[in-house]
């Protein structure tokens, strides 16, 4: 023992007197050897949270981040679909369809069982067991009824949680449904426009960081990074869905009034080459596409081919007074109705001895057709039907999209030559032969089909598709031409039942034998009816194809069984899309006729800023004139949707409410009376109607001011009239 | 001369430990259970006024009631073997108040051993003294191994061993009294084991200790060798996991090593600002359980950064070296062992439930004096800091 050792502390004579002087050194040599282990182990700590705090923190957190970071991806909206209007074809319905709970945020258990109970009718005792469960999320219902969802969100209660559920839905259903198409369960595009532009309509997705408890729970926090999600770009289609529902009405009418296996229709501008309405019957509802079959979702119109009839007939016709091969009065002989061909005898439904070219067209020979077909070589008629768009895609960029069949020159027989004039030995789609029609009602111009004007990709560059020319396939002048002799075969020939009264429709028929497709050659008493036609056929606005396939109510002929149809669709348009197109040419000062070549289709800048309507010409290479005083445009010289030469100069009106409340007064003439209508009350005015159909004069006139609330008074009249 | 000054500096080191304290339960305890906030403020306010109470007792007072207390405190400890409540059986209830009566016995053994080691008969030089001694620091010692809470249990003989240390016990004599207990607890590992029968071998030859004595000696340790596994199967195995799991955390990271590993990633994310109070993605995502209690450390870590820690540890040690300096200081050898007795609990209690934090030693389920959420700890603690503080005051003044 050490000296130390001896003099121990605790050892004063008396517990409270003072203390011995020789303790202190003992008690300080003790104090110094604490002191030390406590400076050391004091030291050593903090040596350790260096350690872990200063020097290895990255992995630290590193190891947090990973705990309690979680990426998720954000979902874009998907992108709309217009039709030429404006109208949503498609809706995003954000629903709430299943409710369930975290039973360990819940914080009164009776009672939300008692609430969810109500709303959910699920038995309130079911729902307080669940609130006992060891569990993360206990599900209470699934594919609640609609409303059922927001009302318990609207609760509000600890605990519980509805989730969303984005759903694509097809307002107008299977009216343009082939077009439109749908998605698939994951919101995908599955069919149509949904499809073919999924990369525009998708969007693209973002994706935030969530702070993650430790039982999984997150939590948004605004300052962590985050991408935004970029929504879809919406489409604007071609398709004027008045058009698509009227084209689709009559045709499936047609399809039951002939007991046809289907039937096909599709209406463009010609002008334009734009589709205004394109379907196939049966049709299908996108809004439950697998309630109909893969057939009905296809848009036969373009992905399935027939034999077209006497409707190809316009090709030979048009291709030998192209090339000035026979004149129009030219005698033929028609052979009696039975002309021998190499080994067979071609027949005409009635026999004549013989025809002019004129008179041949509008009864529809097939022995003068094929007699003028034979005035060219084969590779020369071979030429002229791929000029007209026969035997390829007409590369509107669709699904299912087919070219049809068209046998190779080296393939034809002796007969093939007067076959494939005459419409048999070529398959076709109904929208070839739109398009083919369509040169002859614009004055001789193979243009491209336009289904989609506008698009703006999820960037936000918007793509405008205008009218491309392919070729010319045709001298105006034998345009012109042709125009008349379908005239005539509304007028006097087989396509009698297309005519309107005071409207000059232009048309052709076709009546086509079925192959059979087992025993080759054709079937006994199958047909495919068909007409394609035009109206007005001095300045064709609007091109109706329609296709009835083996019709089998007693009539066949494509002038008792799809001319009938032509004609409702265009009479049905002429009531309800009184379009501003119908322009006479005095009132525009261009030539109705004029090629739609170095045109841009003029968009409505009606209601655009100044700026705005600026910016937009200028993207189109349009000059502006602007007159007027106001915040936004109420007239435009060019009516929205018309063709107007690059470079043109548009006269914009600027008007609208200014400060003191006063008005332009906006020109509706020529406007749908419910359009006027709309644009009038829009800007507080009051309209007072005489008429109805298409606004024909207007008081007080365009671009004059007026109080907010002053009548103004339309004069309309129905189309039909309006044109003459 | 004598005369009362008052002990200001460390009623003031209490009141800031006791704020960052504050705030630390306060953010574990936001997003999980803020009730138990308010909670802990009532404890620290009974706290407060205990310490002002123990204060201003005369100290002839405590001195009467040290035997006592802590035969009341051994009969609590004995009832709590039979009768104790809660998750892990440690608590006594009565009357709706539940208390943890191995809080107590730090306390009581403080005033014991005061008591005893201040008779001026007692020499620790005598075999005699030093068995009672061991007798009185033993006993709440091994009724609380019976609980069994072997992080409470070890912080008495740490206590009883320093004051006695500071009264004059000889160094042999600690490290012969202690060390079975040292290779008891090393013998979960064998490297441990293998380092602290190695020191202890060094320590008899540098001490020159008789053969007699040592043959004795060995034979303590090696029947205390013995013994520990078998006490260490009294342990439940979630125990004896953790007595090792910080060696290695990795080897369990679900399991044994997922506090220390959650506690590290706490603190070491928390770098050298912290991410703000409140701001904490571990403390309120509540990925470590017990945060407010056991692992509050890593709270002030995570939020708070190296600034709050080491603040906290400057304020601790301030504390702590403030009362041995001051045990120095006062008159009465009571006091100074009440004093030493405090000090010492507060060092090893800051010294364990932060290593255990940084993940230097065994998950023990020690409380951070003053910080940690618990009724028990805290007003014990404030009590104990109270004598103290009274005891400091009435030292001796230079001058």
């Amino acid at each position: 023992m050490s000296e130390r050792n001896r003099h121990r502390p605790g050892s004063p004579p008396a517990r409270r007197g003072p203390l011995a002087p020789m303790a202190a050194p003992i008690r300080s040599a003790r104090l110094l050897a604490v002191f030390l282990v406590l400076v050391l182990l004091g030291a050593l700590t903090v040596y350790r949270l260096v350690t872990i705090q200063l020097v290895q923190h990255r992995a630290y957190e590193q190891r947090a981040d990973n705990q309690y970071r979680d990426t998720r991806e954000l979902e874009p909206e998907r992108g709309m679909i217009y039709d030429r209007r404006g109208c949503a074809l498609v809706e995003n319905l954000t629903s709430y369809r299943s409710v369930g709970i975290h039973p360990d945020e819940i914080v009164d258990a009776r009672g939300t069982a008692e609430l969810l109970a109500e709303a959910l009718s699920v038995p309130a005792e079911e729902i307080a067991r669940a609130c006992e469960k060891q569990s993360d999320f206990v599900y209470l219902a699934r594919e609640v009824e609609p409303g059922t969802g927001e009302r318990v969100q609207r609760l509000n209660l600890p605990g519980v949680e509805v989730l969303k559920d984005t759903k694509r839905s097809y307002p107008y259903g299977p009216i343009g449904g082939q077009v439109v198409g749908h998605v698939t369960v994951d919101n995908e595009g599955g069919a149509g426009i949904e499809r073919v532009r999924d990369h525009i309509l998708a969007g693209t997705p973002g994706w935030g960081v969530w702070q993650k408890d430790a039982r999984g729970r997150m939590q948004f926090d605004p300052s962590y990074p985050r991408r935004e999600p970029v929504d879809g770009g919406p489409v604007t289609l071609a398709i004027d869905i008045d058009a698509q529902a009227i084209a689709q009405e009559e045709l499936a009418a047609a399809v039951a009034r002939n007991q046809a296996a289907c039937g096909m229709v599709v209406v463009t501008r010609p002008l334009t080459g734009e589709i205004l309405a394109i379907a196939s019957c049966p049709e299908y509802d996108p809004n439950r596409p697998a309630d109909a079959g893969f057939a009905a979702q296809k848009n036969r119109a373009l992905t399935d081919v027939f034999e077209p009839g006497s409707t190809f007939k316009i090709v030979p016709f048009a291709a030998v007074l192209e090339r000035k091969l026979a004149a129009l009065d030219e005698q033929i002989d028609c052979e009696q109705g039975a002309w021998r061909v190499a080994d067979r005898v071609i027949r005409d439904s009635h026999s004549h001895d013989s025809l002019s070219v004129r008179e041949g067209f509008a009864v529809s020979s097939n022995i003068l057709t094929g007699k003028l077909a034979s005035l060219m070589t084969p590779s020369q008629f071979y030429t002229v039907i791929r000029d007209f768009g026969f035997g390829e895609e007409t590369g509107l960029d669709f699904i299912g999209e087919v070219g049809g069949l068209l046998p190779e020159p080296d393939e034809w027989s002796g007969v093939t030559q007067a076959n494939l004039a005459m419409g048999q030995g070529i398959a076709v789609t109904a929208l070839q032969l739109a398009i083919a029609y369509g040169a002859i009602a614009n004055g001789g111009w193979l243009l491209r089909p336009l289904l989609i004007l506008s698009e703006r990709a999820p960037g936000g560059t918007v793509t405008r598709y205008t009218p491309q020319r392919i070729r010319r396939v045709l001298m105006p002048s034998t345009a012109r031409v042709l125009r008349k002799l379908m005239v005539e075969v509304v007028e006097h020939g087989t396509g009698g039942r297309a005519q309107i009264p005071g409207v000059t429709v232009a048309g052709k028929t076709g009546t086509a034998e079925k192959p059979d497709p087992v025993n080759g050659g054709y079937m006994d008493g199958r047909y495919v009816s068909s007409f394609a036609g035009f109206l007005p056929a001095h300045r064709p606005e609007w091109l109706v194809v329609v296709v009835i396939d083996d019709p089998r109510g007693g009539t066949y002929y494509g002038g008792s069984v799809a001319a009938p149809v032509v004609r409702a669709i265009m009479h049905r348009l002429l009531v309800t899309l009184p379009r501003t197109e119908l322009a006479t040419p005095a009132e525009t000062g261009r030539d109705p006729r004029a090629l739609p070549g170095n045109h841009v289709m003029l968009p409505s800048l009606l209601a655009s800023t100044h700026g705005e309507a600026l910016a937009a010409l200028a993207g189109l290479e349009l000059e502006a004139n602007v007159i007027g005083d106001g915040p936004v445009v109420v007239a435009q010289s060019a009516r929205p949707g018309e063709l107007v030469n690059a470079g043109e100069t548009i006269t914009l009106t600027l008007g609208g409410r200014s400060t003191t409340g006063d008005v332009v007064v906006p020109d509706v003439r020529r406007l749908a009376l419910r359009d006027a209508l709309a644009e009038l009350t829009r800007r507080g005015l009051q309209p007072r109607v005489r008429g109805s159909g298409t606004v024909v004069e207007q008081t007080p006139p365009p671009g004059e001011p007026a109080a907010a609330g002053q009548v103004c008074e339309l004069v309309a009249r129905p189309l039909v009239e309006a044109l003459r | 001369m004598r005369r009362r000054q008052l002990e200001w500096p460390i009623p003031l080191l209490i009141v800031v430990l006791l704020v960052i304290g504050a705030l630390a339960v306060y953010s574990a305890t936001y997003s999980t259970a803020p009730s138990l906030f308010s909670r802990q403020l009532i404890y620290i306010g009974i706290g407060l006024v205990l310490f002002v109470a123990a204060a201003l007792v005369p100290e002839r007072y405590v001195q009467t009631f040290a035997y006592p207390t802590f035969a009341m405190t051994l009969v609590l400890l004995v009832l709590v073997l039979f009768a104790g409540t809660g998750p892990t059986g440690r608590w006594l209830g009565v009357g709706g108040v539940h208390v943890q009566p191995s809080e107590l016995a730090k306390l009581a053994l403080i005033l014991a051993v005061a008591q005893y080691l201040s008779d001026k008969r007692v020499d620790l030089r005598h075999w005699r003294y030093v068995v009672i001694f061991a007798v009185i620091a033993g006993a709440p010692f091994a009724l609380i191994v019976l609980e069994p809470d072997l992080g409470t249990s070890l912080v008495l003989p740490v206590i009883a061993g320093t004051m006695a240390y500071w009264a004059g016990l000889p160094l042999l004599v600690l490290v012969l009294v202690s060390s079975p207990l040292a290779v008891m607890l090393a013998s979960v590992n064998p490297l441990t084991l293998t380092v602290v029968i190695g020191l202890l071998i060094v320590f008899a030859y540098w001490s020159g200790i008789r053969i007699v004595l040592a043959v004795i000696w060995g034979t303590l340790i090696g029947a205390a060798g013995t013994m520990a596994p078998a006490l260490l199967e009294r342990l439940h195995p979630y125990q004896r996991a953790r007595l090792t799991a910080f060696i290695d955390p990795e080897a369990d990271p679900l399991g044994a090593g997922y506090q220390l590993i959650q506690s590290k990633v706490a603190i070491g994310s928390g770098r050298f600002w912290g991410k703000g109070f409140l701001e904490g993605s571990q403390t309120q995502g509540g990925f470590l359980p017990e945060q407010h209690t056991d692992f509050i450390f890593s709270v002030v870590g995570e939020e708070f950064g190296f600034v709050g820690t080491a603040l906290a540890m400057v304020l601790f040690w301030t504390l702590i070296i403030r009362l041995f300096w001051l045990a120095r200081r006062v008159e009465s050898p009571f006091s100074r062992l009440v004093l030493v007795g405090v000090a010492s609990m507060f060092g090893f209690q800051v010294l364990v439930n932060v290593g255990m934090a940084t993940g230097m030693m065994p998950v023990t389920g020690l409380p951070l004096p003053l910080f940690s959420y618990g009724g028990s700890s805290m007003i014990i603690s404030l009590l104990a800091l109270g004598l103290a503080c009274g005891m400091a005051s009435r030292r001796r003044v230079h001058g």
